[in-house]
């Protein structure tokens, strides 16, 4: 019996051997040969008969097959080439993958390579906290870009010298007659104060006296109190947090009184947070202005320059036209002082005045200027520091550009297999920043953990309190991105680029080497890590030995067993008595004083005048109030002629003792100066004596001319020599005479080797950080080595292996793979010793005593590197020189 | 009995000109040629499925499925307008070729 659905089967299994003919198409036919053979069935015929009709008129399967074929063909030959699209997250995930594989696969390098860059970042984020910490300084005042000091440069036969200081009634004067000042406020900086609440009694030296506007101008904000009046009366006083914690401790500070030198009473009327570190402007109490009148200080005196002036302007931008006012203002009110006195008012007009500026509060850290030019803000240090730490991540990004050209010849056919599959330039460009990006991010997250982690050391080593919040401000979080961004790219693009222009032909090809010709760069790049790292260690060396430098230099004066007790509330008054009292211990040879803090005799004055001087020129001349004894008790030098004698009744206020500088600025030799009629602060009379120059300031202050008078009266420092060897002992004695003087007064003393080394720290400090910055450049430089020695050890195993067989030793071996390196590391203090030399002669300029450059510091940094250099490369080269060439060789 | 290659040239605007009039599928085109031809053009059945995929392929017609009344589903094919250009195309095209071929088979008009 015919079956027909059995019969359709066969037939269409008949189709199913043409590959062409597909399930649609025969399901075509299929229904074709049922229409058609559903026609034929009608007549009178057998079914097996009509179904064999039916296929034929259906057509051969071979026929129909070929005209398939040929559609298909067509089709095929139509479609557009492929194209990869332009986002494909699947690769994306793969490159992901493949990044992750090599990591793992390669733990060592991917750790050099991560652990590089850590570190590099590490710094380089350190150092940007740092400087934002600089850059901040005293932004955090709501009207800070409103708010300037007046300065002023006075000129005079010794150039043009800066100073920020001004005169008492200065302030109010320019506020009255200047419109673009909207408030001036006077402030008084150095003030000593004994204060006493019930027992708890302190000397205070950050006591300031300011105008009451001080509060609304700066922004000090108050806890307690109302900044508004806080000042205005005359007997109040604004306390820190601290100062209330530490008079008062729990108890409520508004309302009490603090004794001021055991005489004046002030009430406490506000209580200020304390005061952020960020700030120029320090103190723990403010006292209003006026307050200094029941200190006997005359402030409507003019004619002394004493305080500091900040204003206030409408408009910042009137700064320069306030400055120009200024001047006009000043000269003028000096000339009508002196209308009385036609002689002088004509002496004055011939002079050329003080031009007077406004320095932005907020440039004040960084760009601040003393004296002779003298820059004393931060802002070489901000710059030097920035420029290292962008040197530090250079040479971490440099590792990672190393490691990934020399590892290319890994990569290389995988960059092949890609491209054949269709990847684009611009694919392998993206797959390899992708993978530089992911590291870098690894890194990040590694750098900011260091980061958080070593803050409080960093702080320690820097001086600073950078607070942990620092690290998510949005400006420090933008950097972080930007120092990923740039690392990512800097890092990446070398490896990108070059393993993207591989032909996958030539990749293929047997015997080819790739990464060969970057080789040159390679080399290159590892004297720039080198020569960067050299320059490194020579600037650490320098720092160094100028800090030694200033320690070490000879002061003209015998600084060991110094110490010298400051004179605060009325202690001044019983001055002699405590003279005579000290001089009686057998350990304290001499006791003199000085009106100013003698480790840093700071007071100066023009006018100085002597017989044949120039009158035309006006000279700057440090003035020094002293007691009787004073070359003795610091144990200065002579020049020539004598020291003060009290035999002498014109000695007391009527002679000066003078340094070298003075004597060489008269025109004359020591021994002819003595015996000159000097003029000066109104005193006049003989030059009895010329002292040695001696640094009467720490040594990165330079050594100007110095005049010294002895005014008994004026002493507020003595200075208490020690005789040989006994310090403790003698230090109680001193300190039983203070007692048995002064029982009212707490006993403080301080050496003065400890005051000229600690003027020092911040030399020492930028030493320390320089220290750690070279080492880690050092270490970086050699973990990037370390990694491509070991590659480069890896891809010479062959020849290692052949040259072991032929006979080589180890020691060669190691010599061979050594050489390399140790000629480009050489080649590298080319680069690095100029740029140091330059760098560190320009940074040496800014102090006048100053040691040299030695040629010896260049060889030991050169040296060190290239030791530590071999050290690291000849490890490797030993690991691979030891080992058998049997296994190096076998599998050929 | 139509040559190969007339019959080559002609598949293609019979297709095109039945499905002018309405949708249809392959078996009926078929039928409707044999009958309209009267056996003069017969085709091999399977060789239409290859010539109408080919003319989807030219986007001149395009094709669905659809439950024909018989339960059997069915292919239709429709023109396209694309069809509907190339229809009047080879129209323009025969037309010619008849025209000159009746003028030229016609008996020589007695010379004046």
């Amino acid at each position: 019996m015919f079956e027909l659905d059995k019969a359709v089967k066969e037939w269409k299994l008949t189709l199913q051997k043409h590959e062409t003919l597909e399930d649609a198409f025969i399901a075509d036919l299929e229904l074709q040969l049922r229409d058609t053979f559903d026609a034929l069935k009608s007549e009178s015929i057998t079914d097996e008969e009509a179904f064999r009709r039916a296929v034929v008129r259906v057509g051969a399967p071979e026929i129909i097959a070929a005209e398939y074929r040929k559609n298909q063909a067509l089709a095929l030959d139509r479609r557009r080439p492929w194209r990869p699209g332009r986002f494909m997250p699947a690769l994306g995930m793969s490159y992901m993958k493949t990044a992750w594989r090599k990591m793992k696969r390669q733990k060592g390098y991917a750790f050099i390579n991560v652990a590089g860059l850590a570190v590099g970042l590490a710094c380089a984020l350190f150092i940007w906290l740092w400087v934002q910490d600089e850059l901040s300084f005293d932004h955090f005042h709501q009207n800070a870009p409103a708010l300037f000091r007046i300065e002023q440069d006075q000129s005079g036969g010794q150039g043009t010298f800066h100073v920020f200081v001004t005169q008492y009634p200065m302030g109010p004067a320019i506020q009255a007659a200047i419109p673009e000042i909207k408030r001036a406020i006077r402030y008084q900086p150095a003030a000593g104060m004994l204060i006493r609440y019930g027992d708890k009694v302190f000397f205070e030296n950050r006591v300031r006296a300011v105008d009451p506007a001080f509060l609304a101008a700066f922004t000090f904000p108050l806890l307690r109190g109302d900044p508004a009046s806080a000042l205005k009366e005359l007997r109040s006083v604004v306390i820190t947090e601290d100062m209330s914690t530490k008079y008062f401790g729990s108890e409520d500070p508004l309302g009490k009184t603090l004794v001021v030198n055991n005489t004046l009473s002030l009430a406490v009327t506000g209580v200020m947070r304390n005061v952020p570190a960020n700030s120029t402007i320090g103190f723990d109490m403010l006292v209003p202005f006026e307050f200094l009148r029941s200190l006997g200080v005359n402030i409507d005196a003019w004619g002394s320059n004493n305080i500091i002036t900040w204003v206030e302007l409408h408009d910042p931008g009137a700064a320069a036209v306030v400055g120009e006012k200024m001047t006009k203002f000043m000269t003028d009110t000096f000339f009508e002082s002196l209308k009385g006195n036609p002689e002088a008012l004509a002496r004055a007009r011939a002079l050329q005045l003080p031009r007077y500026g406004l320095m932005p509060l907020t440039d004040l850290r960084l760009k601040a200027v003393f004296g002779f030019g003298q820059a004393i803000g931060t802002l070489q240090s901000v710059k030097s520091f920035s420029v290292i730490a962008l040197l530090v991540l250079l040479i971490a990004c440099i590792n990672f550009m190393n490691l990934s050209t020399a590892r290319a010849a890994g990569r290389a056919k995988e960059v092949g297999l890609r491209k054949v599959s269709g990847a684009l330039r611009r694919n392998i460009i993206s797959q390899f920043y992708g993978e530089s990006g992911l590291t870098t991010v690894l890194a990040v997250l590694a750098a900011l953990f260091i980061v958080a982690a070593l803050r409080p050391a960093f702080n320690t080593l820097a001086g600073k309190q950078i607070p942990f919040g620092a690290l998510l401000t949005s400006p420090f979080l933008l950097g972080i991105l930007a120092a990923t961004a740039v690392t990512a790219f800097v890092a990446g693009s070398y490896p990108s680029l070059l393993l993207s222009s591989l032909q996958p032909a030539s990749v293929f090809r047997v015997g080819r080497k790739a990464g060969g010709r970057s080789s040159l760069l390679r080399r290159l790049l590892v004297m720039v890590q080198f020569g960067l790292s050299i320059a490194l260690l020579v600037g650490t060396a320098v720092v160094y030995r100028q800090v030694g430098f200033m320690q070490g230099k000879a002061l003209g004066f015998d600084r060991e067993q110094l110490l010298y007790l400051p004179l605060r509330g009325d202690a001044p008054a019983s001055y002699q008595a405590l003279k005579d009292e000290l001089l009686r211990s057998p350990l304290v040879p001499f006791v003199s004083g000085t009106g100013q803090i003698p480790t840093f005799l700071s007071a100066n004055s023009w006018g100085a005048d002597w017989e044949g001087k120039d009158p035309e020129s006006r000279i700057l001349v440090g003035t020094t109030l002293a007691d009787f004894d004073y070359p003795e008790a610091l144990g200065i030098e002579m020049a020539a002629g004598r020291t003060f004698r009290r035999e002498f009744g014109t000695d007391k206020g009527g002679a000066f003792l003078v340094n070298e500088e003075v004597a060489r600025l008269m025109g004359l030799r020591s021994q002819d100066a003595v015996g000159k009629v000097f003029k000066f602060q109104g005193v006049e009379g003989p030059i009895v004596g010329v002292m040695k120059n001696y640094h009467y300031k720490p040594v990165q202050n330079p050594l100007e001319p110095m005049a010294v008078v002895v005014v008994p009266g004026a002493v507020r420092f003595a200075i208490v020599r020690l005789a040989g060897g006994a310090v403790p002992a003698a230090l109680k004695q001193v300190e039983a005479a203070w007692q048995k003087i002064n029982p009212r007064l707490p006993f403080e003393y301080r050496f003065f080797d400890d005051d000229y080394d600690q003027s020092y720290r911040d030399y020492e400090q930028m030493g320390a950080i320089l220290k750690w910055f070279a080492g880690l450049a050092v270490f970086v430089a050699c973990l990037g080595l370390f990694g491509l020695a070991s590659f480069l050890a890896e891809q010479r195993r062959k020849e290692v292996g052949v040259r072991k067989v032929l006979g080589a030793s180890s020691g060669q071996v190691v010599v061979l793979l050594s050489k390399e390196f140790t000629r480009w590391v050489l080649l590298a203090n080319l680069v690095a010793w100029p740029v140091a030399y330059v760098a560190l002669k320009s940074w040496l300029q800014k102090f006048p005593f100053r040691t040299s450059i030695p040629a010896a510091a260049f060889f030991v940094a050169g040296g060190a590197a290239l030791v530590i250099a071999l050290l690291t490369v000849s490890g490797q080269a030993w690991r691979s020189a030891r080992k058998n060439p049997a296994d190096a060789l076998r599998y050929e | 009995m139509v040559s190969k290659q007339l019959m080559a040239a002609s598949t293609r605007p019979i297709i095109l000109a039945i499905l002018a009039r309405d949708e249809d599928y392959g078996y009926s085109i078929i039928q409707k040629v044999t009958g309209i031809s009267g056996g003069s053009l017969d085709w091999t059945d399977g060789m239409l499925y290859p010539v109408l995929q080919r003319m989807e392929m030219d986007g001149l017609i395009s094709s669905r499925w659809k439950a024909s009344e018989g339960g059997r589903p069915r292919r239709y094919y429709r023109i396209t307008g694309l069809g509907q250009k190339e229809l009047e195309t080879e129209l323009a095209g025969w037309r010619s070729v008849w025209k000159a071929l009746t003028k030229f088979s016609a008996p020589l008009p007695a010379e004046d």
